[in-house]
């Protein structure tokens, strides 16, 4: 377990400093996951001037969405596609520890971008998080964050199946903007769909941490955090099952 | 089989992102009846017109910059700049992915149904003045994609294709949406907003002769810089071919 930990660790400062030499990408990136939400913000201030609720909420959103975003679709995919993950397949180390490492170094970075954008409207809009829900939050977010990092790897290994990993990924994307939380509060969605949104996994994913940061209902908590625990499963038991099939079919060329 | 299926994903994808803005008006419009001024028939107007402008874009614009980019990073962009046709055409609109013009059928279907909604219909002028509007929103569109990728030109890593296609979201809604200073940005300095709200108030609101005129004036100047920026990044490019 140790040495897992430590294998990650490096990973992760290998990839922090790959990175570093690309910022301006980086600061693309940060830049395409604060825009939503701050579009977001604009409009439900436009619909609710006076909630401060709003405020709060789309500001722990920026927060939750710069810091558990996930591109395994463009990094581990392209991987299955050049045919370097046999480098990762002969390492004396589960194939897993490159994609995470990877994924939370670029977290780290965009949340360097992220983390004053954050700072800037939390100050301009007057808004107050108590100390209660950022600790209630926090598990929560640790939780969503690793949910949104396997959910993307599932949707990256059908890159074993098919060239179009991008438009997948697309449309998974598509939905946790829509049922997640981001686009529209999901107690604002019309009532069946807050209902279908609340139990999907695109809101464990998404506005539950924000949810919680902003301050809701102990029952709201509990329950979302029961269906992040429940997807959380469901989908690591799909990621195993994809990877041992997609790896039946991977071939690669060279050495 | 396999092109059928990449013909099934290229349809449902471009598809995919308009019903997606869709829903988010009418989730909108479940909450208020009217959003900073505009109804529910108007805001249907302006995303019908987001979404044909989105689909002509996605399908004459974007393939070509997003290659525009790389190639100057490679130096293989000798081959546009050397065929007999302007280089600023060759460059920036040699390649197409008709398939997104989904978007722009679907947002003309959403445009009927807005005006459809609408208390009294729109007239000639109005109607006239929309299309030219949207036009000058197509060119600024262009402009402001080829200025962005000119950029490779100076600083060849940049690469701001992840920002530049949040961007574009910011005209999904009406730019009376946004606080001052942020609104004069969206609608006149960086026109995101301004360039789908004033067509779209053209049709579905009212129409004055100076909206025209100053979104006429407004995309020639963002063509002229845009072709300015191209020239002058053309005359630092150096090929790998020679």
């Amino acid at each position: 377990m140790i040495r897992l930990a430590r294998l990650f660790w490096l990973h992760v400062v290998r990839e922090v400093l790959s990175w570093s030499g690309s910022w301006w990408f980086i600061f693309a990136l940060a830049g395409g996951q604060v825009l939503p939400p701050l579009i977001g913000l604009a409009i439900w201030k436009a619909v609710f001037p006076d909630s401060d609720h709003i405020s709060e909420y789309y500001i722990a959103l920026i927060f939750t969405v710069a810091t558990t975003a996930s591109y395994e679709n463009h990094t581990f995919s392209e991987r299955i596609y050049k045919g370097t993950l046999s480098e990762d397949l002969v390492r004396p180390q589960p194939p897993i520890l490159a994609p995470l490492g990877e994924n939370t170094a670029i977290r780290l970075w965009i949340a360097m971008f992220a983390f004053p954008i954050v700072l800037l409207l939390a100050v301009g809009t007057g808004a107050e998080f108590t100390a209660a829900n950022l600790l209630i939050a926090f598990p929560i977010w640790l939780l969503t964050g690793i949910l949104r990092f396997v959910f993307t790897l599932c949707l990256a290994m059908t890159a074993f199946w098919t060239e179009r990993v991008h438009a997948i990924t697309a449309f998974g994307t598509t939905l946790m903007y829509l049922l997640g939380g981001n686009a529209v509060p999901v107690d604002l969605l019309p009532e069946g769909w807050s209902a279908l949104a609340r139990w999907s996994p695109f809101y464990s994913m998404v506005g539950l941490p924000a949810d919680a940061a902003a301050g809701i209902s102990v029952d709201v908590v509990l329950n979302g955090v029961v269906a992040q625990v429940v997807w959380l499963a469901l989908l690591c038991w799909l990621g195993v099952v994809l990877w041992r099939r997609g790896l039946m079919r991977y071939t690669a060329v060279g050495g | 089989m396999a092109h059928r299926v990449n013909f099934a994903f290229d349809i449902a994808q471009s598809l995919v992102g308009i019903l997606a803005v869709l829903a988010t008006t009418l989730a909108i419009y479940y909450q208020t009846d009217m959003l900073a001024g505009w109804s529910k028939p108007q805001a249907l107007v302006l995303v019908g017109i987001y979404s044909i402008v989105a689909g002509v874009r996605s399908a004459f614009i974007d393939p070509s910059m997003t290659r525009m980019v790389s190639t100057i990073r490679d130096g293989s962009l000798d081959d546009a700049l050397l065929q007999p046709a302007p280089s600023w055409f060759t460059v920036s609109c040699r390649e197409h992915a008709p398939f997104a013009l989904g978007q722009a059928i679907l947002g003309a279907g959403i445009l009927i149904a807005g005006v459809s909604g609408l208390p009294s219909p729109p007239g000639l002028a109005n109607v006239l003045a929309t299309i030219v509007l949207t036009g000058c929103a197509v060119a600024i569109s262009w402009a402001f994609s080829l200025a962005v990728a000119c950029l490779g030109f100076w600083f060849a890593r940049f690469e701001l294709g992840p920002l530049t296609a949040s961007l574009w979201d910011v005209g999904r809604y009406p730019a009376e949406v946004y606080r001052q200073p942020v609104r004069t940005i969206v609608t006149y300095l960086v026109p995101l907003a301004g360039m789908i709200t004033v067509p779209a108030s053209a049709l579905a609101r009212t129409f004055a002769w100076y909206a025209l005129v100053s979104g006429l004036a407004l995309t020639a100047c963002f063509v002229f810089l845009a072709m300015l920026l191209f020239r002058q990044g053309v005359k630092r490019y150096t090929g790998a071919t020679s």
